[in-house]
């Protein structure tokens, strides 16, 4: 229904759990591949399964991030606070508008069942951004002569028309199976190459867009921790603990997938890179290696809590100071 | 306790699923934010099914922090089936609030117990026996207000906030936190030393400043 709405020209939306999500993999890979912009809110819980239905988790990461059979991958947002959660409720739906793909908002139960001390949300200044959307004059100055899955200006992303656009030319084929720069039914070798290849060049448009990591780095440490959503909590605590006993460690926050090039960045000018989680196989963790050069990979290390109850600061503070050999 | 703390606490309430405890809970978390002092709560329960154990963690720090604790400072033992195994999360010196009926005899001997007559004072004070469960929790919001020195004000603009939009239930919530009260200056105010309180922020205490009392 989500998608329906938004191919239909609608702002749409649908939240669920971890189980939920599993539920939409034919159809996000359906938004991906066709590029209907969707945004989906993911209040993370603790599986595999029905799991523990009343516990916090971060452990939907690389599946939300890949969800669908094929070469799929989507947009997701990190909010790290209640705040966050509001801010990017709203910008999601400019994300899935503007790069017209399923945009994944991941909280978790922490963050979506408990209540936080917040400032005041802001209510939203700027208009929408619709995205690349051809009117009726649009088609007329065209002379009708426009491709749903032509990339023109070499960024990826190509322009739609909305049903019940006024020209004779707005309307075209939506489909999941092969299709070529006219939304025509192809197999063509070449043409699935190149929309397969133009999308991958969408995905890095977006990356370059999607809210940057936050970093927090005095210069002066050679130990950094990434995290990122609720996280965050346990993080800033941690490290007020570590300052008072005289080891100041840097912080970089994770907001949005895929990676910040930020993020490599942050690995480079650290010895040892702690990425901490709340899920038993260190997703992020995977995702961060999986993006980094490869002299880099040996400095990361691996923070995992996965009980399902929320993370505290022992949790970081303990093993990090048991890695670093720092008397405690 | 061997050093009072003040306004750096962690409050464990284990209750029952289902028995009102959550209101209970949210009137106490809305008088300590109140009175202007940062606080986190974190609410642990089981897949909605009534009758199975609920956790409810307060934390207060002077910085604000909002992740959840281990250690846990006070804590109300409001679970029969779940009491043991509560205690254990209590950190050597904290406070234990518990029904009186529950056992200490081989409990742990390095905790302050405060033992509470919760349902005997529900039955004799409280008079609509369909009420009693869940304002049995107020009377130990009383007591916990006891416990701390939380002002009167701040219950009464807790409880006000929690009711909202069913103002008549204002009145039998006060008066229920007021039996755990009493009960608490009848029966310990003058016999134990305050060992943990909370006390509106001084305006100099920078790290505070952002969560200034309210006054409505």
């Amino acid at each position: 229904m989500a998608i329906g709405a938004s191919w239909a020209g609608a702002r749409a939306m649908t939240s669920t759990s971890g189980p939920g999500i599993s539920l939409m993999a034919e159809f996000a890979g359906l938004a991906y591949y066709a590029e209907v912009p969707v945004v989906i809110f993911d209040i993370q819980r603790i599986g595999p399964s029905t799991g523990l239905p009343t516990r916090t988790s971060q452990g939907d990461i690389s599946f939300a991030y890949t969800i669908s059979h094929g070469d799929t991958k989507h947009l997701v947002l990190l909010p790290g606070s209640v705040e966050e959660c509001y801010e990017f409720g709203r910008d999601a739906f400019d994300y899935a508008d503007r790069f017209q793909t399923p945009v994944f908002v991941l909280s978790d139960l922490d963050l979506g069942m408990n209540l936080w001390m917040t400032p005041a949300f802001k209510y939203p200044e700027k208009p929408f951004d619709r995205g690349k959307v051809l009117s009726k004059e649009d088609l007329d100055r065209l002379s009708g002569e426009w491709g749903r899955y032509q990339d023109v200006e070499g960024d990826g992303i190509t322009y739609r028309t909305l049903p019940g656009t006024d020209h004779p030319a707005a309307g075209y084929f939506t489909r999941g199976s092969g299709h070529d720069e006219h939304a025509r039914y192809t197999e063509s070798a070449d043409a699935y190459a190149r929309n397969m290849d133009r999308l991958n060049r969408k995905f890095e448009t977006a990356r370059a867009a999607l809210p940057a990591p936050v970093v927090d780095e005095s210069g002066k440490s050679s130990v950094g921790l990434i995290a990122f959503g609720s996280t965050d909590a346990a993080v800033r605590e941690a490290r007020e603990r570590l300052a008072a006993a005289n080891q100041s460690v840097d912080y970089l926050r994770i907001r949005a997938l895929p990676l910040s090039p930020d993020v490599a960045g942050f690995v480079e000018r650290h010895e040892t890179v702690y990425v901490v989680e709340q899920n038993r196989d260190g997703q992020m963790f995977d995702l961060i290696r999986l993006n980094l050069p490869a002299e880099l990979i040996g400095r990361l290390r691996s923070i995992r809590h996965y009980n399902g109850q929320p993370i505290p600061a022992d949790a970081i503070t303990e093993p990090l100071l048991q890695s670093e050999a720092i008397p405690v | 306790m061997t050093e009072p703390i003040v306004n750096n606490l962690t409050i464990q309430a284990a209750t029952v699923n289902g028995s009102g405890s959550q209101t209970a809970n949210l009137v106490l978390t809305r008088a300590i934010f109140h009175m202007g002092i940062p606080v986190a709560p974190k609410n642990v329960f089981p897949s909605n099914i009534e009758g199975l154990p609920t956790w409810y963690q307060l934390r207060i720090t002077p910085q604000g922090h909002m992740a959840r604790s281990d250690r846990v400072d006070i804590l109300v033992a409001f679970n029969a089936t779940t009491w043991r195994e509560d205690m254990k999360t209590v950190r050597p010196g904290g406070v234990v609030i518990h029904e009186e009926s529950y056992s200490t005899a081989d409990a742990r001997t390095d905790v302050v117990y405060y033992p509470v007559p919760f349902a005997k004072l529900a039955k004799a004070k409280i008079a609509s026996e369909t009420l009693r469960k869940q304002l049995a929790n107020m009377i130990y919001v009383g007591v916990v207000a006891g416990v701390l020195g939380i002002p009167w004000e701040s219950l009464e603009h807790g409880v006000k906030r929690q009711f909202l939009a069913k103002p008549k239930a204002v009145q039998v919530n006060l008066d229920a936190i007021k039996v755990g009260l009493d009960h608490y200056q009848d029966n310990f105010s003058s016999s134990r030393t305050r060992t943990a309180s909370v006390s509106t922020p001084k305006p100099e205490r920078s790290a505070s400043q952002s969560f200034k009392p309210r006054t409505s």
